[in-house]
């Protein structure tokens, strides 16, 4: 009997091995005659390189070789995927050359016998700099007079402008009658995942070639990466990512340790490993966020917001990175979210400042938006006094205006065109859920009794599924069993379970009977990887198309062996059955057999094997939609904020395993609340970092958490065969639009105007209480 | 990230580890909790380390009519789960459930977490609350240092090159002593950004004794002697969490010029009214 099929929430196949310390990180690989790599990093936010002497420390005991940026310069700098044809390249060097622009870059490897000769020696590495200015406030830097140019070559430290233009919001402003402006603030943090990066370079394969292991979300994208900026074929490498532990974007990132690595085990002929240590990682993985939005919305009589225009500037910190303009990007193409909007302006601006590079987290531009988008929303709705939930409906896309092309673009990924959903279905879902009525009216009861309590609500439609496609493997051997080669490179997300639930539903077998591998590009021929929620929807449907295509064949062969003709066969519980004959059929594993090379060819059939490749062409963005209401109330006294109670109502088509969704959004909303509430990369003045590490940037944990109400609906995008889209990122997306919407509802009886400005921790609420009061008492 | 490079040693008597104890850039090492960190992040270099964890009689807590005694090598867990703590210095084990993650309880060491000073953590003002004695051990000698003696500034003692704590000792409370801890945090176990530790002893409607001492105002703890006196001084019937909450009020705004008291002398009054009301609501 096929259990385990689409719709059912199976436990997991991946669980028990991460569960029971099964896993295999690349911290965990130890290989013959391995030798360790240090990362000297910069001290210094921006500065010149004036000498770097290594003398001391190759004297050191252990030390094998130091690099430093001369022996490299020949080496390309590493990409950047998502340049706009006029962008600024401010690409990052494999290491620093002549200067250096934040604290951490890497200066210099020294590679030793054991990590403790490696980082000792490091230490011995003197490194002699002329300081430079900083740049680190963001409109100093995007300004005609910074305080320095991080690339004087350019004359700019704005490295890219996205623009969208939809309609006409000037003749929008000029009849308007009322017009909103709000500048708001998102401060930087970052991903924080569990397992750091990590690397394993081994140049000891047969024919000299490269194996790099690493925690990596897109093994093939760091084939090619490597390849290019090495000069070397793709052949010649090999990319490994084993058990990778948690990436949500900082891992979908091409990163000099994974070149510099590779050089030095070429050099010395022996594997070389470097672990990042988690200090080390606050300033050598990168940052995401930091947004400063300034925002207009032409409102007509009616409460019809009729335009927006947005001026946008990320701190892209140093260099732009893999995926560097996207951030920028994503928020400018979809700040209107759900609601119509007809005209809309937007200029986007990266902007180059001296800290580390900054790229893609979970929701990548997405959470900024809907924050900007849902504070403007109930800021509206109180000026003119309409209710918000009201306001809300009379903007937004009803079901029969969809398909609807937006008029914006994403980069690398496409037009903007809402191909499916229900977006004031799932507001009204979302309300029911969340007993909004008895909420609006507890909280006036909690108001009277002098209590602070704020409700936030934030509806958004999400970028999901991109392409530009993902490979599937199906193969059925002898013993019956099925094993999947997929592109997708999954690190935590339960992919695994997902694609073996489309192909067992597809071959009518039990999903366990499905074994699904990836991450090694000399097993997985080709693929794209694990980023923008595209796994199971893409690396899903592409991995079911093969899986259709071996059942095809299947049934011919079954049909040989049958002495049948395949209009004759139906295909049940993972047999193939001669219809209306009971007991007449074979089995998947005696059809398989039939296939292999030391039979004959089956009749009919021009290959051996049981065995179909399929590539799913994605047509274009697929777009996932949900509403999020939060509950917050803040301590009076200690500025302590509290989430006390959580809704969510999420659409992501067609859902392959309900219990992963869940989890999905559960542990997306974890993290936008994290990050709204009490993460934070701040800089001193001089541009040094001021977390050094989980004793001072804390994540939340289960104690912080709400309970949250789930709910889901499932509008199937005409945009992939089986109706699926992506579920990875909605959850922070709507956390971070939802929480901060209910934090500002809080404080409004006070005064307090909540534009961003977070992470909201008990002393910064605080001060936003103080100011309050001054301002009253003024 | 690794440590600078050490020696170790692990003897098996504490005579032998206060000789190892007085070699220059020794450091004794108990739970390891904080120590290790900073090796692996090398903000701390000693060139010895001197485990004492093979050293007998560390280990333990010891009653006499009126103190308790804790053990150097006392971990968080050991001592939350002591029914004499709870009963005559119940504020010990009302701080503990602040302390770190079980994990963290289970290994730190509560004379370790006090020689570390970090002015965040929640031992140290419990020290200064509940009048704690140290017992500091030189090869040289003995001496006692009282806890509002003993924390000179944040990550700073009183001990001395070559010394250790060989027992913390804290004056019972009388039976039925309550206590209460209120604290600000970022997050669950994370350090705080304010705290205040009670314990109250009360008959017949009067506190007989209240300790009570703040955290994160200054370097050091505080003790906040005039808002026990208040509350010693309290008529049976008042009002005493308002009571505590103003008198702290009242402690912080003549603290007001050395402008270091920041987030935490903001939230103070109010942990305190907090901490009190909490340890009321035990009696």
């Amino acid at each position: 009997m096929a259990v385990g099929l689409v719709g059912t929430p199976v436990r997991r196949l991946e669980d028990h091995r991460l569960l029971t310390g099964k896993a295999c990180y690349v911290a965990d690989i130890v290989l013959p005659h391995m030798l360790h790599m240090a990362v000297v990093r910069s001290t210094r936010a921006h500065a010149e390189i004036m000498d770097i002497r290594t003398a001391a420390a190759l004297a050191a005991p252990g030390v094998r070789l130091i690099l430093t940026g001369e022996d490299v310069r020949d080496l390309g700098p590493l990409p950047c995927i998502d340049l706009f044809p006029d962008s600024k390249p401010a690409l990052h060097r494999v290491l620093a050359l002549d200067k250096v622009r934040y604290v951490g870059e890497p200066v210099a490897v020294v590679i030793a016998d054991d990590v403790y000769a490696a980082e000792d020696a490091a230490e011995l590495v003197e490194i002699y700099y002329r300081d430079l200015p900083v740049v680190l406030d963001l409109e100093e830097a995007a300004s005609d007079a910074p305080p320095a140019l991080l690339y004087p070559e350019f004359g700019t430290n704005v490295a890219n402008i996205c623009r969208q233009e939809v309609g006409d919001p000037d003749a929008a402003f000029a009849g308007a009658a009322h017009v909103f402006e709000e500048t708001f603030r998102i401060h930087r943090y970052a991903a924080a995942p569990m397992e750091t990066r990590g690397v394993v370079a081994d140049p000891t394969a047969q024919g000299g070639r490269i194996t790099l292991h690493t925690s990596t979300q897109f093994p093939h994208l760091v084939r090619a990466f490597l390849g290019g900026v090495l000069g070397i074929p793709e052949s010649e490498i090999r990319v490994v990512a084993p058990d990778v532990g948690g990436g949500f974007g900082a891992k979908c990132e091409f990163y000099p340790e994974e070149v510099v690595s590779v050089v030095a085990a070429r050099r010395l002929g022996r594997p070389v490993r470097w672990i990042e240590g988690r200090q080390e990682h606050f300033v050598a993985t990168t940052h995401a966020r930091e947004q400063v939005h300034a925002m207009r919305a032409a409102v007509d009589a009616d409460g019809v917001v009729t335009a927006v225009t947005l001026k946008s500037l990320t701190s892209n910190g140093a260099a732009m990175f893999t995926l560097a303009t996207t951030p920028a990007s994503i928020s400018s193409a979809m700040l209107r979210g759900p609601y119509r909007i007809p005209n809309y302006r937007a200029e986007s601006l990266s902007v180059l400042t001296s800290k580390t590079p900054l790229a893609v987290y979970r929701g990548a531009g997405h959470p900024q938006a809907v924050l900007c988008m849902e504070l403007m929303m109930d800021r509206i709705a109180r000026d003119l006094g309409i209710d918000r939930i009201d306001l809300r409906r009379r903007n937004m896309l009803t079901k029969q205006e969809l398909p609807s092309d937006r008029g914006t673009a994403i980069v690398l990924a496409g037009k903007v065109v809402y191909d499916s959903g229900d977006y004031p279905g799932c507001l009204d879902r979302v309300l029911e859920l969340a007993g909004w009525d008895d909420r609006l009216r507890r909280q006036a009861e909690a108001r009277a009794q002098g209590r602070i309590v704020g409700l936030g609500v934030a509806c958004f439609v999400e970028e999901t599924a991109i392409g530009p496609y993902e490979t599937g493997h199906v193969r059925v051997d002898g013993s019956g069993k099925v094993t999947v080669l997929t592109g997708a490179s999954p690190h935590g997300q339960g992919t695994a379970t997902a694609i073996a639930q489309l192909v067992a539903e597809e071959l009518q077998i039990p999903f366990t009977d499905v074994t699904v591998r990836h991450g090694d590009t000399d097993v997985v021929a080709d693929g794209v990887g694990t980023f923008a929620s595209r796994g199971g929807a893409i690396a899903g449907a592409a991995a079911r198309l093969a899986a259709h295509k071996v059942r095809e064949k299947a049934v011919l062969i079954a049909s040989e062996l049958l002495e049948a003709a395949a209009v004759d066969i139906e295909w049940v519980d993972g047999r193939a059955a001669i219809v209306g004959v009971p007991g007449r059929s074979v089995t998947l594993a005696e059809i398989a057999r039939r296939a292999t090379a030391w039979n004959s060819l089956p009749t009919g059939l021009s290959s051996f094997n049981l065995d179909e490749v399929a590539h799913h062409q994605v047509p274009g963005i697929s777009f996932a939609n949900a509403a999020h209401v939060a509950e917050v109330e803040i301590d009076r006294d200690t500025g302590t904020v509290r989430v006390l109670d959580y809704a969510v109502v999420h659409d992501s088509g067609r859902i392959i395993n309900p219990m992963i969704v869940e989890g999905q959004v559960h542990g997306g909303i974890a993290q936008g609340l994290g990050g709204l509430l009490m993460e934070e990369i701040a800089y001193d003045a001089a541009g040094r970092p001021l977390v050094s590490g989980f004793q001072d940037y804390f994540l939340p944990t289960s104690a912080e958490m709400p309970e949250i109400r789930t709910g889901f609906m499932e509008s199937p995008t005409p945009l992939n065969p089986y109706g699926m889209k992506g579920a990875g990122e909605g959850g922070t997306t709507g956390a971070v639009g939802a929480i901060a919407g209910a934090v500002a509802d809080a404080l409004v009886p006070l005064g307090v105007r909540v534009a961003g400005d977070g992470p909201f921790t008990p002393p910064a609420v605080m001060a936003l209480l103080a100011a309050a009061r001054k301002g009253a008492g003024a | 990230m690794k440590p600078a490079p050490f020696d170790y040693e692990s003897p098996a008597t504490l005579d032998e580890a206060l000789a190892l104890l007085d070699r220059p850039g020794a450091c004794p090492l108990a739970g390891g909790q904080s120590l290790i960190p900073s090796l692996s992040t090398r903000r701390m270099r000693p060139d010895l380390l001197v485990d004492l964890r093979r050293i007998p009689n560390l280990r333990g807590i010891d009653a006499d009519a009126h103190s308790l005694r804790i053990g150097p090598l006392v971990t968080f867990a050991e001592a939350a789960a002591s029914s004499e703590l709870r009963s005559a210095c119940p504020l010990v084990v009302e701080a503990i459930r602040h302390v770190g993650s079980p994990a963290i309880r289970n290994r730190g060491t509560l004379a370790g977490n006090l020689v570390w000073a970090d002015p965040a953590s929640e031992l140290p003002l419990v020290a200064v609350a509940l009048r704690a004695v140290l017992t500091l051990r030189h090869r040289d000698g003995v001496r006692e240092v009282e806890a509002a003696d003993f924390f000179l500034g944040a990550f700073e003692t009183a001990i001395r090159p070559g010394e250790i704590v060989i027992s913390i000792r804290i004056p019972k409370g009388a039976t039925g002593a309550r206590a209460g801890f209120a604290e600000v945090s970022l997050r669950r176990n994370a350090p705080a950004l304010a705290a205040v530790a009670v314990q109250i002893e009360a008959a017949d409607g009067r506190v007989r004794a209240a300790r009570i001492a703040a955290g994160s105002l200054q370097p050091t703890p505080m003790r906040l002697a005039s808002v026990e006196a208040a509350l010693e001084a309290a008529e049976p019937g008042t009002d005493l969490p308002a009571l505590g909450a103003l008198a702290a009020g009242q402690t912080i705004a003549g603290l007001a010029g050395q402008s270091t008291a920041g987030y935490a002398g903001t939230v103070l009054p109010a942990l305190v009214g907090r901490a009190i009301a909490s340890t009321l609501a035990a009696l």
